[in-house]
């Protein structure tokens, strides 16, 4: 049972690679990167780890926390990949009635065929080698080698499988999703919290590796130094952590695939409050745009896929007030204003391939490339552009000159519209996959991921090229000092944005005019 | 509303072509849909039913041929052509996080029509569709027959002077099935022309004026439904023309 389950894993890996090339490239991509980040500890390691310069202590500290976010990685990324990996969903095995020890162990082992184990293995390895300067603690890294493996596999399999069996709901995983995406914008304002909590990070460490090394996410990467230090207590007590960490783990993933095979339960459909009007509808004017509009906001409002940009704009307003008491620089609040920009403006650059084949009805209807980009453009206005200007126009009142404000509000608007302008060439023209309808914001579109990677490559030179008479703008202000640049750089800015929209708009309805169908299959695939 | 006569076809293929890759989907495919005619499109699964109506409906753009609605070329003037075309095209998703009377609106507010006449045609498509209870409800909330009837509702909402409709009875209640037949029979009734296609040919049989059968990209026969049937049942013929697959083989070790 267990080998048929590895087997299907590796099916469906290598038959993913049969569909695109750009999934390949991606896979490549993306297994580069984790090889070249990897590469660098596992050389870290190397180094450290020789006997001549060997620090007991340093070795123990990055030991605990390497091991520490490497766990914590297990243990996040499965939140994001629910529904990607929906292949090895244990869902799907409820109708064959599998020995439960068998899918479990099965699970765990198909759930090292990844990217992500190869890269895990690498460290571990370097582990061994980064305590080679102590026979008992080199001997504990490589015997203790597969131990943690599984132990990573099998908390990540917790948590997979508890998502699929309580959190099957869309409600509760999108929540989850936007949950973790504020909690990475915030891990540096946490950390910030925490270290002043300490006179400064050097003190602070000892304490926080040795609370980590009594918890499951260091346990296991402190034995060694036990080991080392011959403190053989502690090395039960981590152990015995260790060994409660795999039961705990064991046991949920039990339970939950209990919850799943015995008590299945069926999608329901009360689930929406009944609203009694048109909504949005009766506000915007009744034409084919205005529609586009009023169903664009709409989706602003309900879509988590969208929702999901709109989560992150508030955490990094947070971001930015704990950064500016943190280094008392009003720059980092001035920044938020281009930032909303830029972030909105290009919102709407996967606006077609959101729709997915829903797109059909656009089509049917015979809507104009002109009604379509411009609905689409104004949905996003309507509230991006009150948005970016109090974005832009609260810190710059608190901080800086009349100039100064000017400027930095026409840009930040300037940068909303000339972002806005490419992203409605782009969403007609250079479409790339998003998640599904219904997905969550952070679940991995299926395929070609290369493509997706090279869109946006595109559309950040695009940017760069586009915001330069900006740039050239500021450095001369800057050198000059003259104030009335200011107000040209603001008022310049705006109108350049005005003519990219306009330009956006016109080339992406030809676009659009001339290639719907392709266009319709394309997104409908994705 | 068009100059075109009556005796224009609704719907008029012309030699439609389209290959995917090596695999010939549609082959010379030419048909006709007579005004006022209630067409049902048979074939079995995967026989080119959805490629040709994509196609005479502007989400699939044929290799070769034309497709006409009421006599204007829908890949030469887009906008007018599909103006007369109502779509309920299948396994394409809708815009779900709408409620069903902002989805039908949408649809009426998109062909340019007025608020005015939106707003009374949506409530009474909603209300000969029983679906007025769940008006305020999102549509992702739906059940299949539900969708399937709101999808219809919003193809209809600019009273079109053809229907194309993709399965429009697939994973469809009966109770929804009889709601949605008696609209399209009524709406026949008043002048429209419908052409749907299925693969029951029992409902075929029972609603459809004519009929064209096709498979692997060909039409095989087409015509009303007294000459393609000629004297036998819709399915002995159906079979007849595509063949049976595995013949009448039985499964040795299911005879329990």
């Amino acid at each position: 049972m267990v080998a048929a389950l590895i087997r299907l894993k590796k099916d469906l890996t290598f038959n993913g690679f049969n569909r695109s090339g750009w999934h390949i490239l991606g896979t490549v991509f993306a297994g580069l990167y984790g090889l070249g980040m990897v590469g660098m500890v596992f050389a870290l390691q190397v180094m450290e780890g020789s006997a001549d310069v060997a620090d007991p202590e340093f070795v123990h500290t990055a030991s605990v926390l390497m091991g520490s976010a490497v766990f914590l990685l297990w243990l996040i990324i499965p939140v994001f990949i629910s529904g990607a990996d929906a292949a090895m969903n244990p869902r799907q095995f409820v109708t064959f009635g599998i020995p439960r020890r068998g899918l479990i162990l099965g699970l765990a082992l198909t759930g090292l065929i990844s990217i992500g184990a190869v890269l895990t293995l690498i460290w571990l390895i370097g582990q061994v080698l980064h305590w080679r300067w102590d026979a008992a603690a080199a001997v504990t890294a490589a015997i203790t080698l597969p131990l943690l493996l599984i132990t990573y596999s099998l908390v990540s399999q917790a948590v997979t499988t508890s998502i699929s069996a309580w959190l099957s709901g869309r409600r509760s995983r999108d929540f989850l999703a936007v949950l973790a995406l504020s909690l990475m914008v915030l891990l540096y304002p946490i950390m910030v919290g925490l270290q002043s909590a300490f006179a400064s990070l050097a003190d602070a460490l000892p304490a926080v590796v040795n609370f980590l090394a009594l918890t499951p996410l260091g346990a296991g990467a402190a034995l060694p130094a036990d080991a080392a230090a011959g403190h053989w207590g502690s090395f039960t007590l981590r152990l015995g952590i260790l060994a409660a960490t795999v039961a705990v783990a064991l046991v949920v993933i039990r339970a939950a695939l209990v919850k799943i095979t015995e008590q299945p339960t069926v999608p329901s459909s009360s689930g929406s409050r009944s609203a009694k009007g048109l909504g949005i509808f009766a506000r915007f004017p009744a034409t084919p745009w205005g529609a586009v509009a009023a169903r664009a906001s709409t989706y602003w409002l309900k879509d988590a896929r969208y929702g999901g940009t709109l989560v992150v704009l508030p955490a990094l307003v947070v971001l930015a007030v704990v950064m500016y008491f943190q280094l008392e620089a009003p720059w980092v609040l001035l920044a938020l204003g281009p930032i909303f920009g830029f972030s909105l403006g290009f919102a709407i650059s996967a606006d077609i391939s959101y729709d997915h084949s829903a797109f059909a009805l656009h089509i049917t209807s015979g809507v104009s490339g002109m009604a379509d980009r411009v609905g689409r453009l104004v949905g996003l206005l309507a509230f991006g552009l009150p948005a970016t200007v109090l974005a832009a126009l609260i810190p710059a009142v608190m901080f800086a000159e009349p100039g100064t404000a000017a400027a930095l509000v026409g840009a930040s608007v300037g940068m909303l519209l000339s972002a806005a302008g490419l992203s409605c060439l782009i969403s007609a023209r250079f479409t790339y996959p998003v998640p599904k309808p219904g997905d969550g914001p952070l679940s991995q579109p299926s395929g070609s991921t290369g493509r997706l990677m090279i869109v946006q490559l595109g559309m950040l030179i695009a940017t760069l090229v586009l915001m330069l008479p900006e740039v050239i703008l500021v450095i001369i202000w800057m050198v000059s000092d003259a104030q009335w640049l200011a107000w040209v750089l603001g008022i310049g800015s705006v109108l350049k944005g005005l003519a990219l929209v306009w330009i956006g708009v016109h080339l992406g309805a030809r676009v659009y005019d001339r290639s719907q169908p392709e266009l319709f299959q394309q997104v409908s695939q994705y | 509303m068009h100059s075109a006569s009556v005796s224009t076809p609704a719907l008029r293929l012309r030699g439609l072509n389209k290959r995917f890759g090596q695999t010939p989907a549609v082959e010379d495919l030419h048909l006709d849909v007579p005004r006022g005619s209630f067409y049902g499109f048979v074939g079995p699964n995967g026989a080119g039913k959805t490629t040709t109506l994509s196609m005479a409906t502007g989400l699939m753009r044929p290799d070769a041929g034309s497709a006409e609605v009421v006599g204007i070329d829908v890949w030469v003037q887009p906008q007018e052509a599909k103006g007369s075309m109502g779509v309920l095209a299948d396994g394409v998703m809708l815009f779900d996080k709408l409620t069903g009377a902002q989805l039908v609106t949408y649809a009426g507010l998109l062909r340019g029509m007025d608020r005015d006449t939106v707003e009374s045609r949506t409530a009474d498509l909603l209300r000969v569709l029983g679906l007025e209870d769940a008006r305020g409800r999102l549509v992702q909330d739906y059940s299949a027959g539900m969708t399937k009837k709101i999808a219809l509702a919003s193809a209809m909402v600019h009273a079109p002077e053809l229907l194309v409709l993709d399965e429009p009875f697939e994973a469809v209640d009966p109770v929804s099935a009889r709601t949605i037949r008696g609209l399209l029979e009524s709406y026949v009734a008043s002048g429209g022309t419908v052409i749907l296609s299925s693969h029951v040919m029992d409902l075929v049989q029972r609603m459809c004026s004519h009929v064209g059968i096709i498979a692997e990209g060909r039409l095989l026969a087409s015509g009303t439904l007294e000459e393609v049937r000629n004297g036998s049942d819709l399915e002995a013929r159906f079979v007849e023309l595509v063949g049976l697959e595995g013949g009448d083989q039985e499964l040795e070790w299911l005879q329990l």
